[in-house]
């Protein structure tokens, strides 16, 4: 045995085969996608950045319930509430710290009117930390522009809720 | 098969006057004083050797409920009568009031003087406004001859008797929810215990007893215990009016003995049933608040407390009301259901809510817009009412349903898969 | 006692208990939406029902009383049919709330459908709604949650004394209202939101402001009458959210008043945050350090005959006692504390406490009220006179104008000569008090600070020695004190012999005095002092503030942690629940501060030593033990014969409920209550 060892170590099998093998990969298609002008596919599920939906009659859905917050484990989310002059109940105040939350998705799971959502969009780096701060304006601006998308993944996931 | 010399209520179609002469003639107030003398505590045993039982549709044992009462408490005792006569289908008190007024005078005499009583209380339901002036009128007539008021008859008892009109709610019927009405509150019942012996009206040791219980007094009393259970099986002794109605061909009030068969009962009495027998399909036998009984059991049935809630129903206050084969009995039911939604007084959440859920389901399957689920739901309602509330109201409006459906499920689940509801 | 089987447990119980007690005492949870202890029972949720082994129905454990040898099953598949059954019923009607319903997270029909609920809904139905009713500025409405336990009125019937909460139409048409639509006239009013088991009666001022998982909660006392209610502070961050009553059987059971629960708004109002200088008309913020600089140059300037110190209703124990500390180290001894202007030279505690403690009100069998309208001095005393009322039916005789104080009660009049009558015997009211064991007397400050009030003061004196109102275990003489510094203060020692604010106000016209420091005193009249230097101390820019040359702020009663002594003479501790906002500091540091600047040495660096200073010196203070003595030391020995009793009638002290204090005036909703209370006198 450890004859064949010897010669197996002065001809350089093991070389051999690494190189053959890496040839034969090198010669065959890619599974890499190139981003960013090739992307991968998301499912509707997919938890990405947040959004604060409205109704179709414009109305903010948010009732300032404080489920989300609640639940969020890395408490990332904060409300404050106030009635808002037609007497109904609205958020004045409600932020999500974007570096502190974890994407887990219990808030658009806890929320009773689907106010809260993660959308499919995960590209949002910023500069600055404070930029990750999300308020209310950012998040409501975020659900105006990407509605149609969140719409479209809600209803493809609702028959399986 | 009664007699007519057995009949108690004599005058019960009023072919006579109710007033005081005529009542004479018919026996009433005669020798009362003699019947008191015998003392309170005879008059309690003779009524417990009678086996009468209450005649508003609990069928108490009345001599027993009379021997609840306190003699020797320091608060008022109190007599109250139930002239409150809102079962659907019950109509018997009023011709008593209307034609017959002295018995019901007489027995409060002799029933307040058993339970040492000075002052009794008639609550007769708002709607008889007719029969409460006659009543009055009658009382009137009974104070100035003396035979009520001080030293009633002249037997040294104190006596007074008032009249009090109700509002239109069929709860006031209620013995507890009576008390609250007549003290000026809301006609809600009260949790018992503590019972209406222990604390009544105005806090104080209050029997309450039906109008048909208390106007037989004074003829048991003279003719004897023995004579009264002489008709009837035993624990269900005597005469009753029964309120015949519905699909007969003479619908109409008669007294009759106890445990007469139903099928004598209607054939005699009332005319037969429209069709004749065969056209029969359920009865209520006491009253909307009993479960009904389909033909089969209707053939052999005797009308009387126990042989009734041996198959399930109840004699109630014997307002037997007659179904034929074009009733569509779910409507019926769903319109009975109606009934208690509107009457329950709102207390306990059981009544409050159930009863009107029930009316919902119930009209859906009137309409055909249903399942057997449904149906499950139903009968699961039903049983979470029954026995859960603070007073009987709660039984009444589960009962009929569950009646409906023990014997008639099949019929109605039929009907639902085809989908065809020709009433 | 009685020994009964529970869950086949036996146990042996009092013999008036009910099964719900017993089950209580045994350590079983019974669940329920309709009872409550302080109420009486109405048996109508029917989530109580529980098996007697023996009955074939199940009972209503809140009203059934035990027997002796009951088994009593608590965990029967029966029991738990039952409570699903009920728990379903409930939930029919009641709308999909939760996530904008105030009461979610504290919630009673939340916890007990999660604990008890079946879990899954069968009702294909329409849900009935119903309309809001309007119940004041204090109580938002959704009638549509309501289960009808019916708490509500029982508590407006029972507790408040004002039959205005029923229950109108029958069935499921059931609905609770006030059905004038108006406010609930009551001070006590706020508290069927407490005990409204459902988010039907909420609270408007604090509506959708919080859910109660997100409050700290610290456990503290109320200042805004003497009576020391027990309560519970709620806070988000600095902001006061609401305040809750603790209980506590001896004070205030359950309850607190209005007043209490919603001034807490007033403290985000008109605060004093920096330390201001007035200079040529004008106030400037300036520096703690410049401020205290000019204030402690003031002391030393005047003589000690110049200068008076004047302490407010809401001072806590701590500061009063370095105040008191300051003035004696200066010499000062013009220093008062009765903003009301009562002139009784006290001598001893017991001239002006609640001898007989609150609790002990359910002893009493005779009570004779003189000058006070207890309903809005102190609506807690009042309702306790209430509850003994109604379950007693004592005679109750008020000397004075005739309130509306929620119960029976018997006018002997207007004038004071009626007391002097009654001394006599002359009065049929003396009979009642003659055949009692336990009588008490209340008299309010509201007829101590007139001219007459010593002639009126020893009348009550020669009343209460001649009859049983002292005894070996029964004190009956009461002084109802309005401010909850007020007790404390006079313990302390705030006040001269023979002083008196008017005596004040006269000093100043006259120039005696030519320098103020006012601790919080807002109740006086600003126009008599505003001729000398005025040095304020205080929370809100309230009537102090504007008049003041120098202010400096202070902490507010939630914002530190203090001592206060309510009317009883019983010392609570307060605790704090949130901090004074921008320069604020706590009162008895700036007094601490002025006296290092004056050299004073007293060496004090933080509360616990200043509070073992107090009690090193009051130790009587901290020996409460909430039981009656009869310790009554007479103040006057004889009525002079001469003393005549002034012909004028009473000037009640408390002109508008919901304004009493700096607080309550800063504060929104107690200016609403206050316009509802005028627009429901003008109807």
């Amino acid at each position: 045995m450890k004859f064949l060892n010897k010669i197996k170590a002065f001809f350089l099998t093991d070389f051999l085969g690494a190189y053959v093998l890496a040839q034969k990969y090198f010669f065959r298609k890619k599974a890499t996608l190139n981003y960013p002008y090739e992307k991968g596919k998301l499912s509707p599920r997919f938890r990405g950045e947040h959004a604060l939906r409205r109704y179709p009659s414009g109305e903010e859905r948010c009732i300032g319930c404080k489920l989300c917050e609640a639940v969020c484990p890395a408490q990332a989310i904060t409300i404050e509430t106030e009635p808002r002059e037609d007497g109904t109940r609205r958020t004045t105040r409600y932020d999500i710290d974007m570096v502190k939350c974890i994407y887990c998705n219990l808030c658009e799971e806890s929320c009773p009117v689907d106010a809260i959502v993660q959308g499919p969009h995960f590209e949002f780096s910023t500069e600055t930390r404070e930029e990750l701060y999300y308020d209310k304006e950012k998040l409501l601006a975020n659900g105006d522009r990407w509605e149609s998308v969140l719409s479209a993944n809600l209803e493809m996931d609702s028959k399986y809720k | 098969m009664l007699n007519n010399k057995d009949k108690i209520f004599t005058n019960l179609y009023g072919l006579e006057s109710f007033e005081l002469k005529m009542a004479y003639t018919r026996g009433d107030w005669d020798n009362t004083k003699a019947l008191m003398a015998k003392g309170p505590d005879w008059i309690i045993d003779e009524i417990k050797n009678s086996q009468l039982r209450g005649r508003g549709g609990a069928g108490f044992p009345t001599g027993l409920k009379w021997s609840f009462m306190p003699r020797d408490s320091i608060k008022n005792n109190y007599l109250v009568v139930n002239a409150d006569e809102s079962e659907p289908g019950t109509c018997k008190d009023r011709d008593m009031i209307r034609n017959d007024p002295q018995k019901l005078i007489e027995g409060c005499l002799l029933a307040s003087y058993a339970m040492q009583a000075h002052n009794c209380y008639i609550y007769i339901r708002g709607e008889y406004y007719n029969e409460s002036v006659v009543l009055e009128k009658a009382i009137a007539e009974a104070y100035d001859a003396g035979l009520i008021g001080k030293n009633a008859c002249g037997s040294g008892w104190d006596l007074d008797i008032y009249v009090h009109r109700g509002a239109g709610a069929y709860i006031c019927g209620e013995e507890t929810a009576l008390l609250e009405s007549l003290e000026g509150k809301k006609g809600q019942p009260r949790l018992k215990p503590p019972f209406p012996a222990n604390k009544g009206l105005y806090g104080s040791p209050t029997t309450v007893n039906n109008v048909e219980t208390i106007a037989v007094i004074p003829t048991i009393l003279r003719r004897g215990a023995s004579w009264f259970s002489s008709f009837g099986r035993e624990k269900n002794t005597g005469t009753k009016v029964f309120c015949i109605s519905g699909h007969v061909n003479n619908p109409c009030n008669v007294e009759e003995e106890m445990s007469i068969p139903l099928k004598e009962l209607i054939d005699k009495h009332a005319g037969g049933v429209r069709g004749g027998w065969d056209n029969l399909k359920a009865i209520i036998p006491g009253g909307s608040s009993v479960p009904m009984i389909p033909k089969n059991i209707c053939d052999d049935v005797l009308m009387d407390f126990d042989s009734l809630s041996a198959v399930k129903s109840g004699l109630g206050t014997a307002a037997v009301i007659v179904m034929d084969q074009s009733t569509d009995l779910v409507k019926a039911i769903a319109r009975i259901a109606y009934f208690y939604k509107h009457e329950s007084c709102g207390q306990c959440t059981p009544c409050r809510e159930g009863t009107g859920w029930m009316w919902r389901i119930l009209e859906k399957i009137a309409a055909g817009d249903s399942s057997s689920a449904e149906i499950d739901k139903l009968l699961d309602v039903t049983k979470q009412i029954e026995g859960h509330t603070i007073c009987a109201l709660g039984d009444a409006a589960a009962w009929p349903i569950q009646g409906l459906f023990r014997h008639f499920r099949d019929e109605i689940e039929e009907r639902l898969k085809k989908g065809s509801f020709a009433a | 006692m009685k020994k009964i089987k529970i869950d086949n447990i036996e146990i042996e119980v009092d013999d008036e208990l009910t099964i719900m007690q017993a089950c209580e005492e045994a350590g079983k949870e019974i669940p329920r939406f309709c009872y409550h202890d302080k109420l009486s029972v109405a048996g109508n949720c029917r989530m109580c029902l529980v098996e007697v082994e023996g009955t074939p129905k199940p009972v209503a454990s809140c009203a059934m009383p035990i027997n002796e040898g009951m088994s009593i099953r608590t965990n029967t598949e029966k029991v738990k049919k039952a409570r699903e059954g009920v728990m379903e019923f409930l939930l029919i009607n009641h709308p999909l709330d939760c996530p904008v319903c105030d009461q979610g997270g504290e919630c009673d029909l939340q916890d007990q459908t999660v604990a008890y609920g079946s879990g899954h809904s069968r009702f294909d139905e329409n849900k009935r709604a119903v309309k809001e009713k309007h119940m004041g500025p204090l109580i938002k409405t959704y009638m549509t949650r309501c289960i009808h336990c019916t708490r509500c009125i029982r508590f407006a019937d029972e507790v408040a004394g004002v039959n205005e909460v029923g229950a109108l139409n029958r069935g499921e048409n059931m609905e609770i209202s006030t059905y004038l639509e108006k406010t609930i006239d009551s001070e006590l009013s706020a508290n069927i939101i407490d005990l409204c088991p459902v988010g039907a009666l909420t609270s408007k001022p604090y509506q959708f402001e919080a859910r109660p998982w997100e409050l700290k909660k610290t456990e503290t006392i109320d200042v805004m009458d003497a009576v020391g209610s027990n309560i519970r502070v709620d806070t988000y961050g600095w902001k006061v959210k609401r305040v809750l009553p603790r209980l506590n059987e001896d004070i205030n059971e359950e309850w607190i008043s209005d007043k209490t629960r919603y001034a807490c708004d007033g403290l985000l109002m008109q605060r004093l945050d920096e330390p201001y200088i007035k200079d040529n008309g004008k106030l400037g913020k300036v520096e703690w350090s410049d401020a205290l600089q000019q204030v402690s140059q003031l002391l030393r300037d005047y003589n000690s005959y110049e200068i008076a110190f004047l302490s407010g209703d809401l001072c806590d124990l701590e500061t009063l006692f370095l105040f008191k500390k300051l003035s004696e180290d200066l010499n000062i001894s013009n220093i008062e504390c009765r903003q009301e202007g009562c002139n009784i030279p006290f001598t001893d505690r017991s001239q002006y406490t609640f001898n007989t403690k609150i609790a002990d009100i359910e002893k009493s069998d005779c009570i004779l009220i003189v000058g006070s309208n207890i309903r809005q001095e102190a609506p807690i005393i009042n309702a306790r006179i209430r509850k003994q009322k109604i379950s007693t039916n004592l005679p109750i005789g008020v000397i004075g104008a005739k309130f509306d104080l929620t119960y029976e009660y018997e006018h002997l009049g207007d004038e004071l000569n009626i007391l002097s009558d009654l001394t006599k015997g002359k009065n049929n009211f003396i009979k009642k008090i003659k055949k009692a064991d336990n009588p008490m007397l209340i008299i309010g400050n509201s007829v101590l600070n007139r001219k007459d009030s010593l002639a009126i003061f020893s009348l009550v004196e020669q009343l209460i020695h001649k009859h049983n109102f002292l005894k070996d275990d029964w004190n009956g003489y009461n002084l109802l004190q309005i401010a909850a510094a007020r007790t404390g203060a006079l313990d302390l020692g705030l006040y001269k012999k023979g002083g008196s604010l008017q005596k004040i106000y006269d000093d100043i016209e006259g120039d005696k005095i030519k320098l103020v420091i006012s601790l919080g005193a807002d109740e006086i009249d600003y126009e008599k002092i505003k001729k000398s230097k005025i040095v304020y101390i205080g929370t809100h820019g309230d009537k102090g503030a504007n008049n003041a040359n120098i202010i400096l702020p202070s902490a507010a009663y939630t914002e530190k942690d203090s001592m206060y002594v309510n009317t009883e003479g019983r010392l609570q501790y307060a605790f704090k629940a949130s901090f004074p906002p921008g320069n604020a500091k706590d009162d008895w540091k700036i007094i601490n501060e002025i006296s290092n600047l004056l050299k004073l040495n007293w060496e004090i660096v933080d509360l616990q030593q200043l509070r073992s200073l107090i009690k090193n010196q009051y130790s009587n203070l901290f020996e409460f033990d909430g039981s009656a003595t009869s310790n009554y030391e007479r103040l006057l020995a004889n009525l002079d014969p001469k003393a005549k009793l002034c012909e004028s009638s009473i000037n009640y002290l408390i002109k508008d409920f919901y304004l009493t204090n700096a607080i309550a005036r800063n504060s929104k909703t107690m200016a609403e209550c206050s316009q509802a209370r005028n627009e429901l006198s003008a109807v």
